[in-house]
């Protein structure tokens, strides 16, 4: 609407979310981010802005989270009427295929295992945030 | 006259007949009566004891006397209709070796083995049994049997307690690697940023310190890549298939293109047939060791690296062979342990995981790793793979043996 894309980080390492959140301000898209340090703030941040205009265009979900496991928040987000339509992108160390398939089979827009490598990390957020967030909006609807 | 010396003559015959008569029935009697082992004489009809000697005497602390009016169904364990059952099998000599349990004067059971056969004069028949009192031996064995059985309960027991523990540590390895990845993440990320915050400000000291940081930091990153590769290789199930090991190699050539050309490698791989494994896994390993060869080789003015494999009629050897560096044979068996490198890491760059992998690879199919080399004159890696899990292109071996899932190590 007004021009910021909303990037929710649900992340509970402040290392990891620093380094995810200059990533993300690197790419060269003008991003809102909204950091949840545990799954219930995750949905707690979806729900208190529940005007679909103040919904992120991405949820950047980790799976290890405290409070409520991230496979929970991303069921909850999927099952819901008012936050299925909103992009979740699993981003997480694990590669466990457990956690994969899981995620794929309770709705989760992509799946990507944070890479180790700074480069890496910078260009692969580049882009989820290019893809989810860019110019073409309908893109990142489904 | 005549007559008369005839007679006499006859009587001293019959004398003689009769006394040798005599003789050999004592000498049978004694055959039965003085024998160390217990003998029953017995009627197979109604299996009425009819005699019985002194070892029997003594076995069965009956007198004889009482024995001759006994049966044989007071004696044996088994229910009378089962005991003339067996006397008849004796009797038509369909059986002769017989395991039974006799009653004994006191009560006790013995457990015994009996050879029973049948006897016939001209008017009657008989069952000549031989007993002989197994009982110890049978406690003996039963023994033994109990031992071999606690005896295999405990490899077994111990076994499972080892692949337990193997397996739980290699989840700690798979589980610590992974935990690695995020404090290294955090180093090489800062460091970017430390960078473009300091930007082009620093002394030529203070970049090279950050430089080391940073190559610390993507080495640690290989390290644990390696390591979590590893690790998943013991655990993951292995995908039999039928593939073209030809192919195979063809791929992987196809992916180290550059290298070969660059450095003028001639590769030559000749008598690849179809295999049957887990074509990723074994790819994985193939990449390694032609991979090592480019590597290795690459200082030689004229590389050279031959794949190729040897049929046996148990396993099928695939070999890869190089020019290059070659290495001391007095570390063959350092060659495929984890983090063992043999080079210097400014000479070839490398993790020490690769051949490890390779080994842990092969193991999985049940196959062994070895290699062959002489410094400066090259090196040659044997994988050897089950012959069940090749199929050549002339007649396959027969075969039945299981994939093994773990060979000796």
């Amino acid at each position: 609407m007004n021009g910021k894309k909303i990037i929710l980080l649900a992340e509970d390492s402040d290392r990891d979310a620093e380094l995810i959140s200059m990533a993300l301000d690197g790419i060269g898209i003008s991003v809102d981010i909204r950091r949840a340090r545990d799954g219930v703030e995750v949905l707690e941040l979806l729900h208190a802005n529940s005007h679909s205009s103040s919904h992120p265009s991405l949820v950047l979900l980790d799976i290890k989270l405290p409070r409520l496991h991230g496979m929970e928040v991303l069921g909850k987000i999927k099952s819901n009427a008012l936050t299925k339509h909103i992009p979740v992108v699993m981003f997480t160390s694990s590669q466990d295929q457990k956690d994969i398939e899981e995620s794929y089979r309770l709705g989760a827009n992509a799946y990507v295992v944070k890479p180790i490598d700074f480069n890496e990390l910078f260009e692969t957020l580049t882009l989820i945030g290019k893809f989810w967030c860019g110019i073409n909006k309908n893109m990142g609807e489904y | 006259m005549k007559k008369k010396e005839r007679i006499e003559r006859e009587l001293a015959t019959r004398a003689v007949m009769d006394e040798r008569l005599q003789e050999s029935e004592e000498l049978f009697r004694a055959v039965f009566e003085q024998h160390a082992a217990v003998k029953l004489l017995i009627d197979p009809n109604t299996g009425a004891i009819l005699d019985a000697n002194a070892a029997a005497e003594k076995f069965y602390s009956w007198s004889r006397d009482e024995l001759r009016t006994m049966r044989i169904q007071q004696i044996n364990t088994l229910p009378p209709e089962q005991v003339k059952e067996e006397m008849e099998r004796a009797r038509k000599a369909k059986k002769i070796h017989f395991n039974f349990r006799h009653r004994r004067a006191d009560g006790s059971i013995r457990d015994v083995e009996v050879y029973s056969s049948a006897i016939k004069t001209k008017n009657r028949e008989f069952l000549h049994s031989i007993i002989h009192d197994v009982t110890e031996k049978k406690i003996l064995e039963k023994q033994l049997q109990y031992l071999t059985a606690s005896l295999k309960e405990q490899v077994e027991a111990r076994t499972a307690e080892l692949q337990k523990a193997h397996q739980e540590l290699e989840s700690f390895v798979y589980t610590v690697a992974h935990d690695l990845r995020a404090p290294v993440r955090h180093i090489s990320g800062f460091l970017q940023f430390l960078r473009n915050e300091l930007g082009g400000t620093i002394s030529e000291k203070a970049a090279r310190f950050l430089n080391n940081i940073d190559d610390a930091a993507k080495h640690m990153s290989a390290l644990i890549d390696g390591l979590l590769v590893f690790a998943r290789l013991g655990k993951i199930e292995l995908r039999t298939e039928s593939f073209d090991m030809k192919r195979l190699v063809e791929e992987i050539l196809e992916d180290f293109k550059d290298d070969i050309a660059h450095r003028s490698v001639v590769v030559n791989a000749c008598n690849l047939h179809v295999i049957e494994a887990d074509r990723a896994l074994i790819r994985a390993a193939m990449s390694n060791l032609i991979g090592n060869a480019i590597k290795f080789s690459r200082a030689k003015e004229k590389p050279e690296i031959e794949i190729t494999c040897t049929p046996s009629e148990t396993e099928h050897i695939i070999s890869v062979r190089d020019n290059g560096v070659g290495f001391d044979m007095h570390y063959a068996d350092k060659l495929f342990g984890i983090f063992q490198r043999l080079h210097g890491e400014k000479e070839f760059s490398g993790t020490g995981i690769g051949l490890a992998s390779v080994k842990q690879i092969i193991n999985r199919h049940g196959g062994r790793v070895w290699a062959e080399g002489e410094v400066g004159k090259g090196t040659c890696f044997y994988i050897s793979l089950p012959q069940k899990n090749i199929e050549t292109t002339h007649e396959s071996f027969q075969s039945n043996k299981e994939p093994n899932e773990q060979s000796e190590t």
